[in-house]
């Protein structure tokens, strides 16, 4: 049986399938649970938030229109807002990981790097935390995470040639934090 | 004689070990979140020690459980149950869901050890006349406790919910996790806490007639309006987050940094 | 083409969306020019990288409680399918072949879902507690929804927590584990302005709980409360079924301190109480004085 689109099973949900939210949230859980902690910092928010965030597609289902758009663009839309709120709420800027100490030996050799290494992975995440808000949401959404630009362009209510251009000056940016130039 | 009795007490205590060893009743469990134990009435001091494997053990301490000779043949009874596991517990097991009661009158002179996988829920429930001290360390899941002597836990991450008649309850955290609420309260016994210093908590305290004594710094505290006699301190430890919450009544409370 | 804008475009190029003659400019670009290799190589590492970048697992909680919030929402489905006679629910409406089959299944799963609600006292009030709770907000939120004005977000998303922490609330609050119901407890503590529907589940914790402390977290959670007519009567009466030393002693406490004279009846049915604990007795000695 070919598994169903996400758009289908959304349109199952707000015409009554309550149940079958289930695979969406097996779906989308991990993701967007990743989606807000690469932009909090913070486990425990994160979750909070995930859970803000599928109560909230269990009371707007009737909200969702497939002719504006994917359900992914829908639900990151929604999740972006609940994570605007969430600095509104606490008054602060999005997190930032508390200066950690720079580890020059630790440094990934460019030339001959095949995997990454969970050592690598971590400093990626080190220095994506160095990058302003903007930047760091752009690349979570459209690298991390994999969305169209188009979909991204539904979220953020801006064009597709905006967007490649932040992606653009976000990726130059984590590549100089990145490989060391200025 | 002095040599005679070192030999003499070496003789008991291998005797002995060989005895628990044979006297150890074994129940395979998964060692996961789902599993629990419930302990019901159990005669006499009981430690309980989480550890990573995938079986319960339980080892009477103290205690007479061999047959005797005038009863071949015959099986023992008690009033509560049926002993399935030769040593005066009923055992009971759904899935990785375990029961142990312990049949024992308040008169009979028992106790017993347990081992237990770590990752398991444990509910206690204690009466006045046959329990002693518990003490349960390595434990990293729910712990709901009703006691009535004193209770020491160690090496605990929550969430607890424990409360005790006539003992103190004292409880060192090696590490405290959000979402996971502690409530503990004692009657005529202290509690004693010591938390890691850096834990996220938000606190409540309140005794009714005795004192409160706190490393902590509590400057945040506000006065609560639901004041019931007595002390009552609510304030947020290191931007706060888990729910701590310590009753007392006529004992004192300490807070302690670890 | 320069390096600028060939550097400008590395990224579409690594994504294969160039179109092929502009992908070829670029190509042609690179092979000649060491300092834009040396970019791509690295770009094309932090892609990858952040590609395939590991997720981090939520916890177990995460999933616990989408599942009751879900499980909350299809009682509140299938209660008010009850109440209200769906009429797409008949089968009846002359539609499609699609439509009416979907029909169908909503009703024998809303069916499934009632199968789930035994119609016992406790269970059927707190979920007629949450279609009232829920089911009003449910249609303002959706009006508001609609507005979608800005200025009201933050009260909105306030709002829905508050809502959130009484569907948590009634859902928790019958749980199996002590620390769950600890947890609904402290979801009502919370609240500044709790309505009835929270209050009589706490005080049904209070006198039913399994539990001494789940009793005691409604208690001190009631006591702001005491005030009130509705919930000093309630705690009065609470007194002399309490069978918890520790709630008894801290609600003899409560209404000596609040001069409740009805009170005193069943402070000395205790003190006559051979059962009753000492410190229990003492409380009661020390509450009798006060009134």
């Amino acid at each position: 049986m070919p598994e169903l689109s996400d758009e289908k099973i959304m349109l199952l949900v707000k015409d009554g399938h309550l149940s079958e939210l289930t695979e969406l949230f097996d779906r989308y859980h991990v993701p967007l649970y990743n989606f807000f902690l690469r932009l909090t910092l913070d486990k425990v928010t994160s979750e909070d938030l995930t859970q803000n965030l599928f109560y909230r597609v269990i009371r707007y289902r009737q909200s969702y229109q497939p002719a504006q758009g994917t359900f992914r663009s829908w639900i990151y839309r929604m999740a972006r807002n609940i994570h605007a709120d969430h600095c509104k709420e606490k008054q602060r800027s999005p997190g930032r990981l508390t200066d950690r100490e720079e580890n020059e030996e630790g440094l990934p050799d460019p030339g001959h790097t095949t995997g990454y290494s969970e050592t690598d992975y971590q400093r990626l995440d080190e220095v994506l935390a160095q990058l302003p808000p903007e930047h760091r949401e752009i690349l979570v959404l459209s690298r991390y995470q994999g969305l169209k630009y188009e979909e991204i362009s539904k979220i953020k209510d801006i064009s597709v040639a905006a967007i490649k251009v932040q992606v653009y000056r976000a990726i130059r940016q984590l590549r100089s934090l990145y490989f060391k130039q200025s | 004689m002095k040599k005679m009795k070192y030999i003499f007490s070496l003789f008991v205590l291998l005797a002995a070990a060989k005895w628990s060893q044979a006297q150890e009743y074994k129940i395979p469990v998964e060692n996961n979140k789902e599993a629990k134990l419930t302990l019901i009435d159990f005669n006499g001091e009981l430690p309980i020690e989480g550890y990573s494997g995938n079986e319960v053990i339980v080892v009477p301490t103290h205690g007479h459980f061999e047959t005797p000779e005038r009863a071949k043949g015959l099986k023992p009874v008690y009033g509560g149950g049926t002993d399935n596991t030769g040593i005066g517990l009923s055992m009971e097991k759904n899935g990785s869901i375990i029961t142990l009661r312990c049949l024992l009158s308040f008169g009979q002179d028992a106790s017993y050890k347990l081992r237990v996988p770590e990752n398991m829920a444990l509910k206690i429930e204690r009466d006045c006349a046959r329990s002693g001290e518990t003490t349960i360390q390595n434990i990293r899941n729910e712990i709901e406790m009703k006691g009535c002597h004193e209770v020491t836990l160690k090496n605990v991450t929550g969430p607890l919910v424990v409360s005790t008649i006539s003992g103190g309850i004292n409880v060192v955290f090696t590490e405290i996790s959000k979402d996971k609420p502690i409530y503990l309260s004692a009657i005529s016994g202290d509690v004693d806490v010591t938390l890691p210093a850096k834990s996220p908590v938000d606190l409540e305290m309140s005794t009714i007639s005795g004192n409160m004594y706190s490393d902590f710094d509590l400057t945040s505290t506000k006065q609560d309006m639901h004041r019931i006699g007595g002390g009552n301190i609510k304030a947020q430890l290191n931007g706060g987050g888990t729910s701590l919450k310590l009753r007392d009544i006529s004992g004192n409370i300490y807070l302690r940094k670890g | 083409m320069h390096c600028k804008e060939v550097q400008a475009l590395l990224i579409e190029y690594l994504d294969q969306s160039l179109d092929d003659g502009i992908a070829a400019v670029v190509k042609k670009h690179i092979d000649s020019c060491a300092a834009c290799q040396q970019e791509i190589q690295e770009v094309q590492q932090l892609l990858a990288a952040m590609k395939d970048s590991p997720a981090e697992k939520p916890t177990k909680a995460l999933r616990d409680n989408f599942n009751t919030l879900l499980q909350s929402e299809l009682n509140m489905v299938s209660m008010t399918h009850l109440l209200e006679e769906d009429p797409a629910d008949g089968g009846g409406e002359a539609g499609s072949p699609q439509k009416s089959s979907g029909a169908r299944k909503t009703g024998a799963r809303s069916g499934g879902a009632i199968a789930l609600l035994p119609f016992s006292g406790p269970v059927w009030k707190v979920a007629a507690a949450v279609v009232l709770l829920v089911g009003g907000a449910w249609i303002g939120s959706i009006l508001q929804e609609k507005k979608d004005a800005k200025p009201d977000q933050l009260a909105s998303l306030q709002k829905e927590v508050k809502e959130m922490k009484q569907v948590l609330l009634f859902s928790l609050i019958d749980d199996e584990s002590a620390s769950q119901r600890i947890k609904a407890v402290n979801y009502a503590e919370e609240m500044s302005n709790p309505n009835q529907d929270v209050i009589d589940a706490l005080m049904n914790t209070l006198n039913n709980d399994k539990n001494a402390n789940v009793r005691l977290a409604a208690l001190y959670s009631l006591a702001r409360w005491a005030d009130n007519r509705a919930v000093r009567d309630s705690l009065v009466l609470s007194l002399s079924k309490q069978t918890e030393p520790i709630v008894q002693i801290v609600l003899i406490n409560l209404l000596a301190d609040k001069r409740e004279t009805r009170a005193i009846a069943p402070m000395k049915a205790i003190l006559s109480d051979g059962k009753a604990l000492k410190e229990v007795k003492d409380a009661a000695q020390k509450g009798l004085r006060v009134l």
